[in-house]
């Protein structure tokens, strides 16, 4: 049977394993990086960068660069979310016909899941070429708030790709399934994701392979991303004070302060100092002007104290909503590159009152527990269990509006549930089921994802036929709902599928394009240029990731003007 | 459906009084057996014993809704009320005791569609004519619809009416047990 690698697909980076003889095998891509960019950029030339690549000339090119696409998964253009974030965005995104979003780039329209499919591609490649062997299924994670469409657009964005998602599961749930934390002991666990540009803490109730998040809280917007731009400022005020040169304008100095900000802070979780050195960054009349400057741990935390104190409110939401004291919390797993900065775990000790959970890489985690779901879908492992949840209630509308609840929000699933209803005019030939998922107590009030009709039904007087309407859930998530007349056994049922999204059609057609953009232009890129400039061995240690190796010489000028980093004793 | 609802001890193949170990022991058999995952020969089948399970053991696993699942099948329905012979001077009684009647086998019909109506019902038929089967009904549906101390007044005035069944006599006895298990579970969050 064909592999099943396990992929955390990312806003700001994504990650993918592998199980080989029951250990861990965290894929690299193509320069030798353990996570790769979820970045795509169209370049001026007609290529097309995906990773690392493309996030190497994000501020030089932010027009055509797209970042944080996960954002706008399975939403519509008229969004809050959407009409928040359309403001801060450097690139343009437009209304679709059916009020779907999309993302425009030198005047082609494209899908989030369109520009998913091409991350996932990238990551299938250079799977593909890692492991020496095709690859055509993964098991891919999702954040728990996650909701049908969104999970709908993350499985068509493997369509796309020609990627088989043979499972979704949730984010929080693959990192407590990476801490091993599946089986007999029942427990409650916090799982606090601090990413690039989203933070997400959820609290899980674990026991007998039943993964239940009994709540999520979060901060869309807040992530290592905020750091490194903290970082940023206190550069360009220091170049200020010494030079009297703003660097803002400047966009070629804006990437190289950014990609010299992240790796200084990355540098500063093991190291007590480090040493900022970029050369040429501003031109003036009296000639090329240097920017140096060392910054120590304890300056970066006093530039980024309030950023990491700011995650506790969501902790305590969290908390609040689950019903639960920190005490009551047996264990918290940090997961998220910026959640190896010792501020961070000193912010995170301080809320849950206990040290983290150490076992386990944040970079990783997500990624680890995907690939081992992919290896019990195989047939692999037999003793893991996993049993999912679903996020949001489900039911039906019933007389005068009121959603009636048929699957409770949180029940395990594979489910199946039914309630008997029954007409409410005397002689009523039809009942029509129309479906919401949701928690409030109108149905209107929460989101229809289906309709359909059970016709036939023989006249009586009103409150007499009994039907019985069932509610399948299978171990993907997708729903079936079922109507029967108890009379004479007529049934009808529908599979739901998302009302907004793509049709099997377009999807299709995207498959058909993409891919052969995907072929045609990822090679034409500047890929291959930018591969020279950044080696890092497979497989390196965690600490050096998204740090590319010690200057060699044959790397040419171009790496010695770049950032040069002095490491300093502590 | 031919098979015959199984309740959810029979369905993790447990005894009613088993320990928490043995319903988290039995449930991840259950699962081992029959989750679709391990299964993909038999997709319907391991979809319908899983959910089964996972409906079970939600129940079973957590103390509380155990025992108010043990008040609630020890607590079934009554589908007749028994015939009475009345004297030729109570005719009146006797309409009464007819229209009552009916109106208990509405309830009972009307039970599994719809539990407000069905109680409704059998308030009608209690205040036509006091019978000890149709209080011990209202006390059923109260307890359904989570309005315990409503349904331990009914069971008792059920009790009251007929004092030598002793069915009514423990289920008073085990409802006045479960609230008082309640009152505690809820003191000590």
């Amino acid at each position: 049977m064909a592999k099943i690698i396990g992929i955390d697909l990312g806003t700001t980076n994504s990650c993918m394993g592998i199980m080989e003889d029951r250990r861990l095998l965290v894929i690299p891509n193509d320069e030798g990086f353990r996570t790769t960019p979820s970045v795509v950029a169209f370049t001026k030339e007609g290529g097309l960068l995906v990773g690392n690549a493309a996030k190497r000339q994000q501020v030089m090119n932010p027009e055509n660069t797209i970042f944080s696409v996960k954002r706008f998964m399975g939403r519509k253009f008229n969004d809050k979310v959407v009409a928040n974030d359309i403001k801060l965005l450097p690139y343009k995104l437009s209304p679709a016909p059916n009020g779907d979003l999309r993302i425009e780039v030198f005047g082609r329209a494209y899908s989030p899941p369109e520009i998913s499919a091409l991350i996932l591609m990238k990551l299938r490649k250079d799977a593909e070429a890692y492991l020496n062997e095709p690859v055509d299924k993964a098991v891919v994670t999702v954040p728990a708030y996650f909701n049908d469409s969104q999970r709908q657009a993350t499985k068509d964005a493997g369509k796309i790709a020609g990627l088989d998602i043979v499972r979704i599961i949730n984010e929080p749930t693959a990192a407590a399934l990476a801490a091993g934390f599946d089986s007999k002991t029942k427990m409650k666990v916090a799982i606090y994701d601090l990413g690039g540009g989203t933070f997400d803490v959820s609290i899980l109730k674990l026991g007998q392979g039943i993964f239940e998040v009994m709540s999520t809280s979060g901060d869309t917007h807040l992530g290592g991303d905020d750091f490194d731009q903290a970082v940023i400022d206190w550069l360009v005020a220091e170049f200020y004070k010494t030079d009297g040169i703003d660097l803002r304008g400047d966009r070629v100095a804006l990437q190289r302060l950014k990609d010299a900000a992240e790796k200084a802070k990355i540098n500063l979780s093991t190291l007590e100092s480090v040493e900022i050195t970029l050369q040429f960054i501003a031109v003036t009349k009296e000639g090329p002007k240097h920017l140096q400057a060392v910054l120590t741990r304890s300056k970066l935390e006093e530039l980024t104290r309030a950023i990491a104190e700011s995650t506790a409110i969501p902790c305590e939401k969290a908390l609040v909503d689950a019903g639960l004291r920190p005490s009551e919390v047996d264990e918290v797993v940090l997961v998220g590159g910026q959640t190896k900065m010792p501020l961070v775990r000193e912010v995170v000790k301080k809320m849950f009152r206990k040290e983290p959970y150490l076992g386990l890489n944040p970079d990783e985690a997500v990624a680890a527990g995907a690939a081992h779901q992919g290896s019990v879908l195989k047939g692999d492992i037999r003793d893991i269990l996993l049993l999912d949840v679903t996020p949001f209630s489900l039911g039906i509308r019933t007389e005068g509006g009121i959603f009636s609840k048929i699957i409770e929000k949180n029940s395990s699933i594979p489910t199946r549930k039914s309630e008997i209803y029954t007409t409410t005019k005397d002689d009523q030939s039809f009942v029509r089921i129309e479906v919401f998922q949701g928690e409030k107590p109108m149905a209107t009030d929460n989101k229809a994802i289906g309709t359909f009709e059970l016709v036939g039904i023989p006249p009586a007087k009103k409150g007499a036929p009994k039907i019985e309407v069932m509610f399948d859930i299978d171990a993907n998530g997708i729903i079936k709902v079922s109507a029967k007349d108890q009379a004479t056994g007529k049934e009808q049922a529908i599979k739901i599928t998302p009302d907004s999204g793509l049709t099997t059609g377009e999807v299709d057609t995207m498959k058909n394009d993409i891919g052969k953009d995907f072929a045609d232009k990822i090679s034409k890129g500047a890929a291959g240029a930018a591969k020279q400039e950044y080696k890092a061995a497979p497989g390196a240690g965690a600490s050096d990731e998204g740090l590319p190796g010690e200057a060699s010489s044959e790397q040419g000028k171009k790496r010695s003007i770049f950032d040069i980093f002095k490491k300093k004793e502590g | 459906m031919a098979e015959k609802k199984l309740n959810y001890y029979e369905i993790l193949e447990i005894y009613p009084a088993a320990t928490q170990e043995e319903i988290d022991s039995a449930f991840r058999l259950m699962l081992y057996k029959y989750h679709p995952d391990h299964n993909p020969d038999k997709p319907d089948w391991a979809h319908e014993r899983t959910s089964q399970a996972v409906e079970a053991y939600k129940i079973l696993s957590d103390p509380m809704r155990r025992k108010i699942y043990n008040f609630i099948i020890a607590a079934s329905l009554k589908t007749a009320v028994p015939e009475r012979s009345f004297g030729i001077f109570n005719m009146g009684d006797k309409k009464k005791y007819e229209g009552s009647a009916i109106l208990f086998k509405e309830g009972v019909s009307l039970f599994d569609t719809n539990k407000a109506e069905a109680l409704t019902r059998f308030q009608q038929a209690y205040g036509a004519f006091k019978m000890a089967e149709t209080v011990y009904n209202m006390g059923v549906i109260y307890t359904l619809i989570n309005k315990l101390s409503e349904a331990l007044h009914a069971f008792r005035e059920a009790a009251k009416l007929e004092p030598k069944n002793t069915q009514y006599a423990r289920i008073v006895d085990k409802c006045q047990e479960l609230m008082r298990e309640l009152d505690k579970a809820r003191g000590s969050r």
